[in-house]
């Protein structure tokens, strides 16, 4: 569909608004999915791909949240399908034209473990990475939303005027990439707690058990270990988080974006941690634990974007000269 | 009746598929008698087990639900309705406590042919807690004309999640292998139900009486369990003799560490 002769501009405002589009379906879709597994619903529909034989069954109960899950993923996907063509026909360059393919190929596959969820009866290891994979394609819309917005050209354009510190760069994206690549981590250990049933296989927070760390007849319980795990990893996303955040903040001068995307990390990790207690304290409160999984997405999101903005500015402090050039533009662009 | 002789080519042909026929007969094994893999079978006796079932304390609260999000559901039980997992009389007569023998029968048993039925009705399962043997048929049906599915969680057996879209669906299932097997309906989370699999038919479910008996136990010392969905189980012990009734009273209480049962009453002829 495209080559590399291909003339690349900078994307419209429709191409624009489209991405964006998709990537917040997207995150809607996300939290659809998290309020099927906070209220139990996950096999209310006992069949797939219809439900109970039907296009639209009765929305009842947990069918609303079941179906509902469906119908918003069936819309989402298509959306994601024609935003291959809105990249291509809005000339887009090859990476991000790429991304929408992947993200296409990435949602398919998400239905499909979500298909085989139902008709395995919810094996945790299939709802799992049907968790994670939603967590990819979130990732793949976003940097493709990032990479047609205005604000990626006014990045590119800011590059040229705003020196940057080669050191501090590259200090700052690798701790970006580390946070971002604890934050999945977190995002899969969340998954596996949420579906095997281990949300509340701890009662207290922040003690476990009334201890620092649970004793020998606690770890007896079901679930306790991937309940403690869990909540002892966050620790180290906190930690992550925060380095990552200070070290964006100290390159503000490199970009006017560094400074906001700093401050949203570390609310959004904050966040997270009081809702990871609050879950526990409500007793896994469907709104509660719902937001829990939603603000874990965009924390990753925050990370693999700050990662994606950091390798670009690197990029573009390496190779100056081509600063000014359209947004992603072919040659020198990196992924 | 005079016989004509196989002419020599006959003889030529027949020799040699008899000669196989002979190797076939001797390299075949004799048939042994058919293997029971359960064991020898079982056997029914004349002594029985009976009892009732008492909570004592502060009861674990029942949860207390609306079910606005089905009409059909709300309509049968308008406002806040309470699941009755805890079911306890006026006299502490404790329901749905499964009595089962888990240590002590020797032998395989035959499952009834009748099945058990297992009715959605009201938007609840009837009954809550109901035991079968290994392989006796369950029917699952549906009186409520609004959609259910049947979800159970079974571990040992092949788990299920069957569509019961209206009132009238019925499916039949069995399990070959004893546990206690979780049934819930995901669409109307605050139904649950409970099919103990025995694989000998010792075993009985209390009702609202908390009244309990086991029947045709051969003589002999047995290991009983008390078993609720909510509250720690309640092992006991008897011995019987042939024709003997021992009455054996169950009391749950709310620290069910301390929960105990006792003999109530001097064993019957």
């Amino acid at each position: 569909m495209r080559n590399a002769s291909d003339t690349v501009k900078e994307p419209g405002t429709f191409v624009r608004v489209a991405t964006r589009t998709v990537a917040v379906s997207v995150f809607l879709l996300l939290v659809a999915g998290a309020l099927v597994t906070s209220t139990g619903s996950g096999l209310a529909v006992p069949d797939w791909p219809l439900s109970y034989g039907k296009l639209m069954p009765p929305m009842v109960g947990g069918i609303l949240y079941e179906h509902g899950h469906r119908l918003i993923a069936a819309t989402v996907a298509t959306m994601v399908g024609l935003q291959i063509l809105v990249l291509g026909f809005g000339r887009t360059d090859r990476t991000t034209f790429r991304l929408g393919l992947g993200a296409f190929g990435a949602i398919l596959a998400q239905a499909v473990l979500g298909g085989m969820t139902v008709l395995f009866l919810l094996p945790p290891a299939i709802s799992s990475a049907h968790a994670g994979l939603a967590q990819i394609v979130f990732a793949l819309t976003a940097t493709i939303a990032l990479r047609t917005s205005l604000l990626w050209g006014r990045f590119t354009a800011e590059a040229s005027r705003a020196a940057a510190d080669p050191a501090g760069l590259e200090k700052a994206l690798r701790l970006a990439l580390w946070a971002a690549g604890a934050s999945y981590i977190q995002i899969l250990l969340g998954a596996i707690v949420r579906h095997t049933g281990a949300g509340l296989a701890i009662p207290d927070w922040p003690l476990s058990f009334g201890k620092l760390v649970p004793t020998g007849p606690d770890w007896a319980a079901a679930g306790v270990l991937a309940h403690f795990v869990h909540r002892t990893f966050a620790w180290v996303v906190v930690a992550l988080v925060v380095a990552a955040a200070i070290s964006l903040r100290r390159m503000r001068r490199a970009s006017s974006c560094f400074g906001p995307v700093s401050t949203i990390w570390l609310v959004l990790a904050a966040a997270q941690v009081t809702l990871g207690a609050t879950s526990v304290w409500t007793a896994k409160a469907v709104a509660i634990t719902s937001a829990h999984l939603a603000v874990g997405g965009l924390l990753w999101i925050t990370g693999v974007l700050a990662a994606v903005l950091l390798a670009r500015r690197k990029a573009l402090t390496t190779a100056p000269a081509t600063a000014g050039a359209p947004a992603g533009a072919p040659a020198p662009a990196p992924a | 009746m005079q016989t004509t002789p196989p002419s020599r080519a006959g003889r030529a042909l027949i020799a040699p598929l008899a000669g196989l026929l002979l190797l076939a007969a001797c390299g075949r094994k004799a048939p042994e008698a058919p293997k029971d893999p359960a064991g020898p079978a079982g056997l029914l006796g004349t002594a029985s087990v009976a009892g009732r079932v008492t909570f004592a304390g502060t009861l674990p609260p029942n949860e207390k639900v609306t079910m606005a999000t089905d009409p059909f559901c709300a309509g049968h039980n308008p406002g806040e309705t309470e699941i009755p997992a805890c079911a306890v009389g006026p006299d502490g007569a404790l329901a749905n406590v499964l009595v089962r023998v888990t240590a002590g029968v020797s032998g395989s048993y035959s499952p009834p042919a009748e099945a058990r039925q297992l009715d959605q009705k009201g938007c609840a399962y009837s009954p809550r807690v109901l035991a079968l043997m290994t392989g006796q048929p369950l029917d699952i049906v549906s009186s409520d004309d609004t959609l259910h599915n049947v979800h159970a969680a079974a571990k040992e057996n092949k788990a299920f999640n069957l569509g019961m879209p209206a009132a009238g669906t019925r499916y039949t299932r069995t399990f070959a292998k004893p546990e206690i097997v979780p049934f819930k309906c995901d669409v109307h989370p605050w139904m649950r139900a409970w099919v103990a699999v025995v694989p000998h038919p010792f075993f009985s479910v209390t009702g609202p009486d908390g009244l309990f008996e086991i029947k045709g136990l051969p003589a002999g010392t047995y290991t009983i369990e008390a078993w609720h969905e909510k509250l720690d189980a309640q092992p006991f012990t008897v011995t019987v003799a042939d024709g003997e009734k021992s009455v054996h009273d169950v009391r749950f209480t709310d620290s069910s560490s301390a929960a105990s049962s006792s003999p109530a009453a001097a064993p019957t002829r």
